[in-house]
């Protein structure tokens, strides 16, 4: 108990009466040094006297007791409150703003990982190509360079007339893997004018009915052999589909190069050496088969 | 109304087009893009339940009417898989609940960005939607950029080119796709009652 609060909180209401202390003894019925020595909070009002003194002062015991009046306890429980709440929010705040901090670490680390990942794949899947690209490309090279060998060296069942065919085509094929063409298989992107100097290189170096030639060729195997029919329609329809798409893209994009077109793409041609490539194997092969050079 | 919110709205959308007109190009139909708007409809439905104060008992018939048909499907699709973990013959597509997730994710943040409109989002929201959109468009437009007109005019390059292969190194992001959306949806519907 705090008898100095008590004490002036008797000495305010007495005040507010406008009593002295002496009228205040008189009625309680103690001497006013008694009433002195409570509000200088010296002692405190005996228990029978705390029902007289609450109502002569107009106050409940129980504010009496505490020094203070309701109003005051009212406003204390209500700060209470409202502090409890903000304690609560900001609680509650705290806990968002880590729950936050933790979703927004995961995004940002899951996206890192993602523009790591992608990158990565992109690396591979260019290495990929290019690596299955080179290992046919050199595979087939390999193969055409040794068909070629075989038949300048060997005549076989042909006679004199279509051995001199046969040797006009694999003379026109050995172009086809001079330096120029390689350098532009080993290139990885493609320019505008690297179609037009191939295809000025093809014309210069190739007569204009290159293809009919390698046609007829077949011609003549039938008179050896007639299963090579089959062959034959594959070699045409493949030819057929190359000459369409160099029509499609090496003519068209050599005469944007020619009229000073912008450059708009950059594609390969790897894929259109790779089937021509494929298509020269099998007929080089066939040529063997039935001329029975192997020996 | 803030325009903030309709940027978003509109980077969340090209990201579903992106994501669905790949899909739909590449391997599944459309039909697989129809039940996510179930479950994200649902969702939003029941997010949205306290707000409505007209024909309260029509909304909770519609809302409870679209749970049960989404946990129909649902169950539908887990009775599927759990069969073929028995049935060795049995060929399902476990891609495909990776994707319907990923979109349905991607719809109730569509729906909840329009529901919200007019409230102002959290700094950080809108700056993590941005990297994450800038991301996703980046990958997709490098493989639309890849594949040019061209590669699909030489029918025969088709095997240089290795469509399948590329089409895997999308697929496989699925899955961090799934995981950034997730978080993001959180992080919104946590700072959501904060901005109110």
């Amino acid at each position: 108990m705090n008898t100095e609060k008590i004490g002036k909180f008797i000495a305010q209401k007495r005040k507010e009466k406008k009593y002295t202390q002496k009228e205040l003894a008189l009625k309680l019925g103690v001497t006013d040094r008694a009433v002195s020595k409570w509000e200088r909070g010296l002692g405190c009002p005996d228990i029978s006297l705390l029902e007289d003194l609450s109502k002569i002062l107009d106050i409940s015991i129980v504010e009496l007791l505490n020094g203070e009046s309701k109003e005051d306890i009212k406003i204390l429980e209500k700060d209470l409150i409202n502090s409890m709440k903000i304690s609560k929010e900001n609680e509650k705040n705290r806990i968002i703003n880590n729950f936050n901090v933790i979703l927004e670490t995961i995004i940002i680390i899951v996206i890192s990982m993602l523009v790591i990942l992608n990158i990565i794949n992109s690396i591979e899947l260019n290495k990929k190509e290019t690596n299955e690209f080179n290992n046919n490309i050199t595979e087939k090279t390999n193969n055409i360079e040794k068909y070629i060998n075989i038949i300048k060296n060997n005549k076989g069942k042909y006679s004199n007339e279509d051995y001199k065919k046969i040797i006009a085509y694999v003379n026109d094929l050995d172009k086809l893997f001079s330096k120029e063409t390689k350098e532009l298989l080993n290139k990885k992107e493609y320019n505008i004018k690297d179609y037009y100097e191939f295809e000025k290189y093809y014309f210069d170096n190739f007569s204009a009915d290159y293809n009919y030639l390698n046609k007829s060729l077949y011609y003549t195997l039938i008179k050896y052999d007639t299963n090579m029919v089959d062959n034959m329609l594959k070699y045409e329809q493949i030819k057929d589909n190359l000459r369409n798409i160099y029509i499609g893209i090496v003519s068209t994009t050599s005469d944007s190069y020619k009229y000073g077109l912008k450059e708009k793409y950059l594609m390969n041609v790897n894929s259109f050496f790779m089937w021509s490539y494929i298509n020269e194997e099998q007929l080089l092969k066939d040529i063997i088969e039935v001329g029975d050079m192997n020996v | 109304m803030y325009k903030k919110n309709i940027l978003n709205i509109l980077l969340i959308l090209t990201t579903i087009i992106l994501i669905i007109s790949f899909d739909a190009l590449n391997v599944f139909d459309t039909l697989v893009y129809l039940m996510p708007l179930l479950f994200s409809i649902s969702i939003t439905m029941f997010m949205k339940r306290k707000e409505v104060n007209k024909c309260k008992s029509i909304y909770n018939v519609i809302m409870m009417l679209l749970i049960v048909f989404s946990f129909l499907f649902l169950g539908i699709l887990s009775y599927s898989n759990i069969t073929c973990l028995i049935d060795e013959n049995c060929s399902s597509n476990y891609e495909i609940e990776g994707l319907i997730l990923l979109i349905t994710i991607l719809y109730t943040l569509l729906f909840t960005n329009i529901v919200d409109i007019k409230l102002k989002h959290n700094k950080m929201y809108n700056i993590l939607l941005y990297i994450i959109s800038f991301v996703v468009f980046i990958i997709y437009g490098r493989y639309y950029l890849d594949n040019d007109f061209y590669h699909n005019y030489i029918n025969l390059s088709k095997e240089d080119i290795n469509i399948q292969s590329s089409y895997i190194y999308i697929t496989q992001n699925y899955i961090y796709f799934n995981i950034v959306y997730l978080c993001l949806l959180m992080y919104y519907f946590v700072n959501r009652k904060k901005n109110k």
